[in-house]
């Protein structure tokens, strides 16, 4: 016979999902969404600078086709002016270029225009490389050394590689916390809060039942993305792809729980959602999946590992592009299942909280 | 405690409840001792604590001081327990409305830890005349028949007490009368009913009532005894300047005033009647006095001072 506490959680979970079924554009968006992200992301984030505007002075003369080749050989600019007299900085100071260069007999002069460090820096890293590079092998031909660089995992640096496996986690994370804090408030407002409070249905009861049908949802979101990423952009998925939807159902836990204790707390739905947005904000540039973790000073590194999508982003990105372990997985994802727990916790005292 | 009348214990023994919300007093001292098969009225204006008092007794709020059992358990210590014995129905709305009837009942039941589910819901739809409307989401029915709904919903696992706050707000007289009907059943099968209602008509069919006021019990008794306890009395007031009667007495000697056909109804403390019959009468107005009704009693409790003895 089936035990009392597994079949209010069944009931609930029944009306949940019929709930959820029945709400069929929200259930459209919620599976759509993850799609149109992974395409608009997938298609028009591209981190690796390219078309970066330069100028090259008059003054390099002869030098002029050395530069050129060693610009060529970054794939990063697009030449816009070789014609003019100007200094490097007038170049950037006229709008005419982002990167501009200059000679002055055997020195070269570089200027860069750091309001759009993102891409300009890299691009000019790049340049300035190159043209040592090739300084060296045209001054010593013989003796100068050859560095071969092996990129692993990813050895074309596609963008999208890096960002799609992410993605899924951003995803999982925004809609999950919407929904989860959403779910109480909202029966609140509608009335149906209060009838659950009058039966037996405990906290636990409430949040097993409730959470659950979204659970899935998330998990079906993260075998959505991983579909689509492997189809549009040829990510390859070393890892399980199995791996990869489990640990999303314990990623997508971690915020439901924490929303559902929002929701408990907030009085509106507005309420409720600023909060979510509060959290969510800071986890997604905290976390490595926009920005690099490592160039974080410590203190934000320190509350970024506190954040389930940091753990979860590198997850995904180490079972997509390396094959991670499920014992790897799970070394990774413990502080994810801690933050689950105390959600939880939060969440059954903050419904507990509406009782008295 | 012991029903005297019974020898048995009392479905709900409720002795100085209070609840406050901040600095707001919802219900103070409040003591009741209902019976089974009885139908405990809960009567009073907005804010007069009928509400806060069916929450405390569904387990949903612990009160601030005071003991309240229900059933022989005490709250709110044994409020699961509580929640799973009693049937409550809240004022608003609380189905789910996106569902149909059949699956809100399914619900309820499973929740309750029902043997059959889908058996018991089917049993509330023959008894309350809902299989045409079965498979309808409940969003799509009328007020009334969201009510029955609500009231199969309540009823699904049979509890022995029925907490209900305003059941038939909204509704017309037809589908007041078949809930009604259905309530005087259930006591007269020995569920205990403690019900609120804004509808004084109603309160009559109460076993007995409760008028409270500010969070307190004003007076209580049986419906048709409650009037007689009030040191209050009724006049009705006729005559062309009948219209000018309200500014032309102290505010503070009546306690209320409303149309009453062609005349105007003035509910005033007992030892008033001769002065304000004689200030009317030089008035040119003519007088006459008629047995308080209970909604004049309500009136009367409702007015500061409660114009009580």
């Amino acid at each position: 016979m089936m035990r009392r506490p597994l079949r209010r959680i069944l009931a609930v979970a029944r009306t949940e999902t019929l709930r959820l079924l029945l709400d069929r554009s929200s259930m459209g968006l919620i599976l759509l969404v993850p799609a149109v992200q992974l395409i608009l992301f997938g298609f028009a984030v591209n981190l690796t600078p390219k078309n970066i505007t330069f100028a090259i002075s008059r003054s390099c003369g002869s030098q002029r086709d050395f530069i050129l080749a060693a610009a060529a050989a970054t794939r990063a600019f697009a030449v816009v002016t070789m014609d003019h007299d100007s200094s490097p900085s007038h170049f950037i100071s006229d709008g005419q270029a982002l990167v501009a260069i200059g000679c002055h007999g055997e020195t070269f002069s570089m200027a860069a225009d750091g309001s759009a460090p993102s891409a300009v820096r890299p691009a000019a890293a790049a340049l300035q490389v190159a043209l040592l590079s090739q300084l060296v092998s045209t001054s010593l031909p013989e003796t100068a050394p050859h560095i071969e660089v092996q990129w692993l995992y990813n050895p074309d640096g596609r963008t999208s590689w890096w960002l799609a496996p992410g993605l899924i986690g951003v995803v999982i994370m925004i809609s999950m916390l919407m929904l989860g804090a959403l779910t109480l408030v909202r029966d609140r407002e509608q009335g149906s809060w209060e009838g659950l409070l009058a039966t037996p249905v405990t906290a636990l009861d409430a949040l097993i039942g409730k959470l659950t049908p979204y659970v899935i949802l998330a998990m079906a979101q993260a075998a959505v993305v991983t579909v689509l990423a492997r189809w549009l952009f040829e990510v390859p998925m070393l890892g399980r792809a199995s791996v990869c939807v489990m640990a999303a159902g314990l990623f997508a836990i971690a915020h439901l729980a924490l929303g559902f204790a929002l929701s408990a707390i907030a009085q509106t739905q507005i309420q409720a959602v600023q909060a979510a947005v509060f959290f969510y904000l800071p986890s997604m540039l905290l976390s490595g999946f926009m920005f690099p973790f490592e160039g974080m000073p410590r203190w934000a590194q320190l509350i970024g590992e506190g954040l389930p999508l940091t753990h979860f982003v590198r997850v995904t990105r180490n079972l997509f592009l390396k094959g991670a372990t499920a014992a790897a997985v799970s070394a990774e994802m413990w502080p994810v299942a801690l933050f689950a727990l105390g959600a939880s916790m939060f969440a059954v005292i903050a419904y507990r909280r509406r009782l008295t | 405690m012991l029903d005297k009348q019974t020898g048995g214990p009392y479905a709900i023994e409720v002795r100085g409840l209070t609840k406050r919300f901040g600095q707001r007093v919802a219900i103070e001292d409040l003591s009741m001792y209902v019976r089974y098969g009885q139908i405990q009225g809960l009567a009073g204006a907005n804010g007069g604590g009928k509400s806060t008092s069916l929450r405390v007794l569904s387990g949903l709020l612990a009160p601030d001081s005071g003991s309240a059992h229900v059933l022989g358990h005490a709250l709110p210590s044994q409020g699961t327990r509580v929640r799973q014995l009693v049937g409550y129905l809240p004022q608003r709305n609380w189905l789910y409305s996106a569902l149909s009837v059949r699956e809100n009942l399914l619900f309820r039941a499973a929740v309750f830890d029902l043997k059959s589910p889908s058996r018991a819901a089917e049993l509330q739809i023959d008894a309350f005349g809902l299989n045409a409307y079965a498979s309808n989401a409940v969003a799509t029915l009328s007020g009334g028949y969201t009510r029955l709904v609500e009231l199969a919903a309540v009823l699904i696992h049979q509890p022995r007490v029925l907490l209900l706050d305003e059941p038939t707000t909204g509704l017309d007289p037809a589908a007041r009368q078949v809930i009604w009907r259905r309530l005087a059943s259930l006591a007269a099968q020995g569920t205990a009913i403690v019900l609120s209602t804004h509808d004084l008509a109603e309160a009559q069919y109460c076993s007995h009532l409760i008028l409270l006021s500010e969070g307190r019990i004003k007076v209580q008794g049986a419906p048709h005894e409650i009037p007689n306890q009030l040191d209050a009395a009724a006049i009705l007031v006729a005559g062309h300047q009948s219209a000018m009667v309200m500014e032309s007495l102290p505010p503070w000697l009546v306690m209320a005033a409303y149309p009453h056909g062609n005349s105007l109804r003035l509910v005033i403390a007992r030892k008033c009647v001769a002065d304000i019959e004689n200030r009317l009468g030089c008035l040119g107005c003519l007088t006459e006095r008629t047995n308080l009704t209970l909604e004049d009693a309500a009136l009367a409790v409702a007015h500061r001072g409660g114009g009580l003895g």
